[in-house]
């Protein structure tokens, strides 16, 4: 037995008062460290994936799609922009580097993603096993995706089209293999599959090839190769357009073979080996190249202000800077995170008033309880300290079962998230603010607590115990 | 007041209860003044008389609850207004055990736990073994972890004695004991309430005004002529 046993079993012995308290206290805790919780998950996720991208070209449209689907990967891109125009732009002074991705198909709702090794390094992520993609069809994996999916190293897989799971067709013919899995980074590379661009062109232009036109290609070679170049080779292009065979050499005359081609750009590909040219290859055929988006790192503040209106203005791209059109979103958002932090602090007070109500009312019944304490020889502070305990614990449960609360309710939005945009949010973790908010929820049952704990203090044994007022 | 002085005071007198030229008076201007009553460990004392004669003011006078306008209270030999107030609670925790006419519990603990508060209530360390003796001596052996509310008159009134008895402290208090219990269980709870007087050598006093303790006590006092006019 002791005063704290003696404040559990007071609590206990009204279960209804306290259950009230104790429920409106949670239910206030439990909507601020949600609230808390995704505002902190939503900034990280944000600011880490921004990673001093300073500006994303794409598609013409509304621009913040153009950043939720270019970096963050969780809308639909706004379309494609030419290969071309997106190298034009990496050889304006005011831009330092481009890093071009070209998005259209996912596996089990991860998205593959074409794109350049510096899209890796740009986000310093590491290797936990294999290597970066280097050939086409090669896949390096993020740490969620590879766990997700359960590919492991060397395993092989085709990817459907579209962005959404099971929604598209499968490119079944076109296999990917698994060459890397990165460590977590806590960034978007997370949840995505990489592979070279040379990949995602090679996949579309079987599948426009197969799919894409009414007619017969049971004959490979349909298209014209009078100038006799012939494809036997692994032939690849690197970003850097470096030629890559396998025998050493090449035996034709590439630029002007190239040229020669007169099949679109999805019929490029119907060779029957795999000819296929990094993002930089502006010789001749580049031209028919496009991606969806370009991450674009300035040299300078100067080309912030003259950038975006130069492309928006001059070419057929769109340019959104994702800090402004975040800060909008994160404003869009701000409004309704407000209101329910307002919502929770009203409910949060309710709770005090409920914690208040709970103890005066149990005062009144247990006056003779106080009397008789006193009679036994029980401070008046032990008396205020033992109200202020009950009025703590209240609190105290309160927070503990909010926090549950708040972490379940985190639970159920994080597998949303990650059904919906493979997103993965972490669930368990205690923040900072979770230490602000356990003080400040032991702070209201406190001072709910104080008028009673102050009645409590006062009582005269002579006047409860029968007495007449002195 | 030193310790060789209590301890002296102790041996010649042991006193345990000494009341001496006590006044009191209500702010509406109710006066009394009480006789001075001495009483020693081991004894007990019945103080008698109509309701309103003062016998509760003196029984709150006497465990400190008021403050009286004049005389003194000692308590094994501790006059306990010249205590501080909270001295004086203290005081109270250790030497002063109180029966009460309602029987106050506190409803959310067993009755174990309730004997226990007497050394809780002072933040003394609880002695569970003699908590359940008493209770066992008293015959609710049965009733450790029973809730006050759910055990019988009878059992609550001995619950209430082995509360006020377990820390054997220098006087008991008792404010009418017997009131609300029929012949049988009155004649018991009083013979019980002086063998325990005895057997842990306490000083009882009772107020009541309960005519059929009278024949059980072997000492009385009334209060008839107690109250004043004015003081």
């Amino acid at each position: 037995m002791s005063w704290l046993k003696m404040s559990w079993a007071n609590l206990l012995s009204r279960p209804l008062g306290s259950l009230l308290a104790i429920l409106l206290m949670a239910f206030g805790v439990g909507i601020v460290s949600l609230l808390v919780q995704l505002n902190a998950q939503l900034e990280k996720q944000f600011t880490t994936n921004i990673r001093s991208v300073d500006m994303v070209v794409g598609a013409k449209g509304s621009p913040l799609q153009l950043i939720l689907s270019g970096i963050y990967h969780i809308d639909a891109p706004t379309g494609n922009i030419s290969l071309n125009e997106l190298n034009d732009l990496k050889k304006n002074p005011l831009v330092k580097s481009v890093i071009p991705l070209s998005l259209g198909d996912n596996f089990q709702g991860y998205r593959i993603v074409g794109t350049t090794p510096e899209y890796v390094e740009h986000y310093n992520a590491e290797l936990h096993e294999g290597k970066v993609f280097e050939n086409v069809l090669e896949a390096t994996l993020g740490a969620n995706a590879a766990r997700q999916t359960g590919l492991k190293i060397g395993d092989h897989f085709v990817g459907t089209h579209g962005l959404q799971a099971n929604d598209g067709h499968v490119h079944d013919d076109q296999e990917y293999v698994v060459v890397g899995i990165l460590k977590p980074s806590g960034s978007v590379l997370d949840q995505l599959i990489l592979t070279p661009l040379e990949s995602v062109w090679a996949v579309h232009d079987h599948h426009h090839h197969d799919h894409g036109h009414s007619h017969d290609h049971t004959e490979k070679h349909e298209h014209d190769h009078s100038d006799g170049h012939h494809h036997e080779d692994d032939h690849v292009h690197g970003p850097d357009c470096n030629h890559d065979h396998e025998d050493g050499h090449h035996g034709h005359d590439h630029a002007e073979g190239h040229k020669e081609h007169s099949h679109g750009a999805h019929d490029h590909h119907a060779h029957d080996d795999d000819h296929v040219h990094g993002p930089d290859c502006n010789h001749g055929h580049a031209e028919e190249r496009e991606v969806t988006v370009g991450l674009v790192k300035f040299t300078g503040p100067m080309a912030r202000l003259q950038l975006p209106r130069h492309i928006n203005t001059n070419t057929n791209m769109q340019a959104a800077l994702p800090a402004i059109e975040i800060n909008r979103l994160l404003g869009l958002l701000g409004i309704g995170i407000n209101t329910l932090r307002w919502l929770a602090i009203v409910i949060m007070l309710l709770s005090a008033i409920s914690v208040f109500v709970s103890l005066y009312n149990s005062l009144r019944e247990r006056r003779y309880e106080m009397a008789l304490l006193r009679s036994m020889g029980a401070s008046r502070s032990k008396l205020f300290q033992l109200i202020c305990t009950e009025g703590v614990i209240l609190a105290f449960i309160g927070f503990v079962f909010g926090w549950v609360f708040s972490r379940l309710a985190m639970f159920l939005i994080s597998g949303y998230a990650r059904e919906s945009y493979r997103y993965a949010l972490e669930v368990w973790n205690w923040n900072k603010e979770d230490f602000l908010l356990a003080g400040v929820s032991l702070l209201i049952g406190l001072i709910a607590a104080v008028i009673p704990a102050v009645r409590a203090y006062s009582t005269r044994i002579h006047e409860v115990l029968g007495g007449k007022t002195e | 007041m030193g310790f060789c002085k209590r301890v002296i005071c102790f041996i010649f007198t042991a006193m345990s209860v000494k009341i001496t030229d006590l006044g009191f008076t209500y702010q509406d201007g109710e006066a009394f003044r009480f006789p001075n009553v001495e009483v020693e460990k081991g004894q007990s004392l019945l103080i008698t008389g109509p309701s309103g004669s003062g016998k509760s003011t003196l029984l709150h006078i006497m465990a400190g609850f008021l403050t009286p306008k004049e005389g003194d209270v000692r308590i094994d030999s501790q006059s306990i207004y010249q205590l501080s107030e909270s001295a004086r609670d203290a005081f109270r925790g250790e030497q002063i055990g109180m029966i009460f006419q309602q029987h106050h519990f506190v409803r959310a603990l067993s009755a174990l736990d309730n004997v226990l508060l007497a050394w809780i209530a002072t933040g003394r360390k609880p002695d569970e073994k003699m908590a359940k003796e008493i209770l066992s001596d008293l015959g609710l052996s049965s009733k450790f972890h029973e809730k006050p509310q759910n055990m019988s008159q009878g059992e609550q009134q001995r619950l209430s004695i082995a509360r006020a008895m377990v820390k054997k402290p220098a006087v008991v208090l008792a404010d009418e004991p017997t009131s609300s219990l029929d012949d049988a269980n009155a004649e018991s709870v009083g013979k019980l309430l002086i063998d325990l007087t005895q057997n842990h050598n306490v000083a009882l006093v009772v107020v009541t005004h309960d005519q059929r303790l009278k024949d059980i006590f072997p000492r009385s006092v009334s209060l008839a002529n107690a109250k004043m006019n004015s003081l």
